[in-house]
């Protein structure tokens, strides 16, 4: 039986993989450790750090808003992207990969203030709305990439048996392809979850409450930087980690049908 | 065979070329319900470019192809419902890896043929037993075998009870149930 092949995209953060879920290795030490120092902090140095947790909450939950709404629409526009750049139509596959070269090629940071900002002259966008847009187009077109590297990763002969079948092409994509290639890109999918939820804090400049403004206002009231940004530090790590951890165990799940 | 009753495949003045290459040079045949034809030839000789011609999977260069009375060519024919006739064993067996055996077997008669879960089963276990693997029904292809992983090949396509069966090249191993 042919292997499923993986692709290797490195950004976001590492999956930890099956085999190192032993209690010493790199995810389980971070993860210990920040929550370790996150306790302590609150339970030995109540004042400022307390305070400084409760300030933070509210950041948190926009932070996951942000996070949750970006990844369900950047997944969406990836799905559509991704087929679109691997279409035998010439004029759709040209859309796709022009959308891609686009995006990719402006930094993250210029396009939330281009649709914040410079399109905010012609239209009003609240803020959060620009955010969660310009998050899903940016990753949207990230995730594209990903779901074509997916999908051509799946051997040809799975097409032909299931149109030989009589199924049709979309009906092809939808039952075999697709479930199949998910299953491959999960890892790579999981990174950009991650690398996603670290670039939110970019929305921080835009009039967004997010984890990493919510520290800001703080520190610039009490003046305690140090102590703002360590907290700060700490839970998106918390964050990130409990993140990696879903996508493996999600991983580990969907791995059945493969030979180890 | 019977000389009068109408072919289920006929193939005329079939050509295909892969660049400089001549797979199938005026090749012409004819099929009947019933019949079991046997192509013989050397590696690279064509037989699995013809094969797959009948199947649409390769498009002929000229020539036309008879499907059940329907040419295959023709842009309205629909090839869908066609294939669903032509049962199709690969080389490489092709079986999703995502689906259990049974799955694999099922697949097609329940989403094409709306055909009720219970029977497309039974239909798929009483072929499975046949071929002596009823009891991997609900394993992974990737459990299996290479003779194994072969014998779910062989009645996949059978469950949609097509009318005409075209096997590629069976491989060494083919076992004489």
């Amino acid at each position: 039986m042919r292997e499923t092949r993986t692709i290797d995209v490195g950004e976001g953060a590492a999956i930890p993989s099956k085999s190192d879920w032993g209690l010493f290795n790199a995810w389980a030490i971070s993860f210990v450790g920040a929550l370790a120092a996150i306790i302590y902090l609150v339970c030995f140095e109540p004042t400022p750090y307390k305070r400084l947790l409760f300030y933070l909450a509210d950041g948190v939950v926009i932070t996951f808003q942000v996070t949750f709404m970006s990844i369900i629409s950047a997944c969406c526009i990836g799905l559509v992207v991704g087929m679109g750049r691997v279409s035998k139509n010439k004029a759709i596959n040209l859309v796709a990969s022009t959308y891609v070269e686009i995006i990719r090629g402006i930094p993250l940071l210029v396009q939330l203030f281009y649709i914040y900002y410079a399109l905010g002259r012609f239209l009003n966008v609240h803020d959060l709305a620009a955010a969660v847009i310009a998050m899903s187009v940016c990753y949207g077109a990230y995730m594209g990439e990903v779901f074509r590297a997916g999908i051509t990763a799946i051997d040809k002969g799975q097409t032909e048996a299931a149109r030989s079948l009589g199924f049709n092409g979309k009906q092809t994509m939808f039952l075999v392809i697709l479930p199949q290639a998910w299953r491959t890109i999960l890892p790579p999918v999981g990174n950009e979850f991650i690398a996603l939820l670290k670039d939110t804090s970019l929305v921080s400049i835009l009039a967004v409450s997010d984890l990493l403004r919510r520290g800001r206002e703080f520190s610039s009231e009490t003046f305690l930087y140090f102590e703002t940004y360590t907290l700060v530090a700490l839970v998106y790590l918390v964050i990130t980690l409990l993140l990696s951890k879903g996508v493996s165990i999600m991983e580990a799940r969907l791995s059945h049908y493969v030979r180890h | 065979m019977s000389a009068t009753s109408t072919p289920i495949v006929e193939i005329r003045n079939v050509h295909k070329s892969f660049g400089a290459l001549k797979a199938l040079n005026n090749v012409s045949l004819s099929m009947n319900l019933g019949e079991k034809v046997v192509i013989i030839g050397p590696s690279g000789s064509g037989k699995s470019t013809l094969l797959r011609s009948i199947n649409k999977l390769e498009t002929v260069d000229s020539g036309t192809i008879i499907v059940d009375g329907h040419n295959i060519m023709d842009p309205n024919t629909n090839i869908n419902k066609l294939r669903m006739e032509l049962g199709m064993v690969f080389q490489s067996f092709n079986l999703f890896p995502h689906k259990t055996v049974l799955e694999n077997l099922t697949l097609a008669p329940i989403k094409l043929k709306g055909m009720p879960k219970d029977e497309a089963n039974s239909i798929a276990l009483k072929l499975l037993d046949k071929v002596g693997i009823k009891e991997k029904a609900h394993v992974y292809p990737s459990k299996l075998s290479g003779g194994q992983q072969q014998r779910v090949a062989m009645p996949a396509p059978w469950p949609c009870r097509p009318k005409s069966c075209c096997l590629t090249s069976p491989p060494a191993p083919w076992t004489p149930r």
